[in-house]
């Protein structure tokens, strides 16, 4: 355990320490921030821009640090960083884990920073607190930690560039599959097998003010998280059998 | 090639496994409940960002706008229909888009139009009223087809929010489709006055003292004061064109049962309008009430039985004896 949290403490402090990541979180806000502007163009439409643009950016930004986690396990195989850390006393489970515990990590800190910072600019756009920009924080933090897992199971025996784009395509894939859920039961079977982004995401419903309720967020919180346990589990019996001698 | 995979880890994936089908079918069920559902194959690969595209595509529509008017008619409702179902695609609830698209579309292609209404009607939580009214106006004014209007303006009224006068244009639509039958005009202004009244009627007293001119709406009823007063005189106006028809057609009728039809016919119009009116006074000939004192109606001078009045000095009173005299009063 200590071993793990060793790895997830050096992951994360080594991508915590780039100045450019702080840039680019500032860059984003601002981003979100001139939003205000766009009254014309949107035809009076700029309040929901700016609280989609938010939800847009929370998804990127969560992307992108989720994606670090292939591009993080290539190069310490390609540096032969995991070898010497392979050679002592530590399993590879540990190792993965470990990296996915710091690439978490990484991506709930810049995700809590963007969330208050839009709440923020929702807040000087509109006069009110959008709490329900909560709600749909953690649920992208939710499909955020299944995307961080799905890259951890690509990387575990691809290579970074083809475990990075392999992740993307199936993270778009996986909000497209909402048919496969309301199908017949092998289809709802197949669904449960495959990453069901499209459960966890409640962009629109939140966005056009529908009220989802905790519960909703708590259940689809859940299954993210059971299945990142999944995905996991992949990832160790892939990484196990890898040669990286 | 390393080859250790215990057997507790394929356990723990099974396991996982079987967790993940179970949840996902019960938020796939929880989902069905609270979130949007579309019709199938509406699900666009936009990577969970289409509420943010949406928005893109829209700025874009509103720049593309600006020009579309240069090309031909046909050309450029395809390309409009096409970029507000792009818009839709990505969000569904985008009830603007489905709104002014159809406002736009309608006057080049309305069945386009009509296509990207029926697309938003199949969307589960766009409870909008809007949305089928339009349906029916542009079924309506630009298909002319009103039977079809009909069964999209009876979709708005489900709508709690719906306001008064879309069941007033579903009134028109369905005289429309009678060729203006004035019976069956009336029987709509009757069943849409009478939906309107409160569960427990109540008429109101006679006029308080002072006032000339009658209230026009003397009972209890949840239509807004002028829908009120607008279904009344259309029951009126009608109920005394029934009548003074059926009177002319009787007077030159010769057959005693087309006389007895036509004699029907008046004694149900004076049901219809003593039911909606209650115990008001009315004029006998326009249908149309009077106020306590009145000799002659103000609407067609018709001599009236006058209500309401001192017998001794013609005081004008609400009360049971009159206020300068003492006198009982009627």
């Amino acid at each position: 355990m200590n071993d793990m949290m060793t790895i997830c403490k050096t992951t994360y402090t080594r991508v915590i320490r780039t100045r450019s990541l702080y840039v680019l979180l500032a860059a984003v806000l601002m981003l979100v921030g001139v939003t205000h502007l766009y009254a014309d163009l949107t035809g009076g439409r700029q309040a929901q821009l700016m609280y989609d643009t938010g939800g847009g950016v929370l998804t990127l930004v969560g992307l992108f640090s989720a994606l670090m986690v292939t591009f993080d396990i290539a190069r310490d195989l390609r540096e032969k960083v995991a070898m010497t850390l392979l050679s002592k006393p530590l399993g590879r489970s540990q190792y993965l884990l470990g990296k996915f515990c710091g690439i978490v990590w990484i991506m709930t800190v810049n995700l809590f920073i963007l969330s208050a910072g839009v709440m923020l600019v929702l807040h000087l756009e509109e006069g009110t607190w959008r709490a329900d920009f909560i709600k749909l924080a953690i649920s992208t933090w939710g499909a955020m930690v299944m995307t961080t897992a799905l890259g951890v199971m690509f990387a575990s025996f691809l290579g970074e560039l083809s475990a990075a784009l392999l992740t993307l395509f199936v993270f778009v894939a996986g909000h497209a599959t909402a048919g496969l859920y309301y199908g017949t039961r092998a289809f709802k079977v197949l669904g449960g097998m495959l990453p069901g982004f499209c459960l966890v995401n409640f962009k629109t419903e939140l966005g056009n003010n529908l009220g989802i309720s905790w519960d909703l967020i708590a259940l689809a919180v859940a299954y993210a998280l059971v299945y990142s346990a999944v995905l996991l589990s992949m990832a160790t019996i892939f990484f196990n059998r890898r040669d990286i001698a | 090639m390393n080859s250790r995979i215990s057997f507790s880890s394929i356990v723990f994936l099974l396991a996982a496994l079987a967790a993940s089908i179970i949840l996902s079918s019960k938020l796939a069920k929880a989902r069905a409940v609270d979130c949007v559902t579309v019709a199938q194959g509406q699900s666009p690969m936009d990577g969970g960002l289409g509420k943010f595209i949406s928005h893109i595509n829209w700025m874009r529509l509103i720049q593309l706008r600006g020009t579309v008017d240069t090309m031909g008619g046909d050309k450029a409702a395809g390309l409009l229909a096409k970029k507000y179902n792009e818009i839709t695609d990505h969000d569904p609830m985008f009830a603007a888009a489905y709104e002014e698209g159809a406002l736009d579309l309608g006057w080049q292609n309305p069945q386009e139009s009509l296509n990207l209404l029926d697309k938003a009607m199949r969307v589960s939580k766009l409870n909008d009223w809007k949305i089928p009214f339009m349906a029916g106006f542009i079924a309506k004014t630009r298909l002319k087809d009103p039977a079809r209007a009909i069964a999209y303006v009876e979709e708005s009224i489900k709508h709690p929010d719906c306001p008064g006068y879309v069941q007033r244009y579903l009134i028109n639509l369905k005289s429309e489709v009678a060729n203006g039958d004035p019976m069956v005009t009336l029987n709509l202004w009757t069943e849409y006055y009478e939906a309107g009244r409160a569960p427990k009627d109540s008429i109101e007293p006679r006029m308080g003292r002072g006032v000339l001119r009658p209230r026009i709406a003397m009972r209890t009823n949840t239509l807004a004061e002028a829908d009120r007063h607008m279904a009344l005189t259309r029951i009126s106006q009608l109920s005394s064109k029934i009548i003074a028809d059926a009177q002319a057609a009787q007077a030159t009728e010769k057959e005693p049962g087309r006389k007895k039809e036509l004699q029907d016919k008046i004694d149900n119009v004076g049901k219809i309008v003593n039911q909606v009116y209650g115990g008001i006074h009315i004029c006998s000939k326009c249908f149309r009430p009077f106020s306590a004192g009145d000799n002659f109606c103000v609407f067609d001078g018709t001599k009236l039985q006058p209500y309401g009045t001192c017998p001794k000095d013609g005081t004008v009173t609400r009360d049971a004896y009159c206020q300068k005299c003492g006198t009982k009063v009627n």
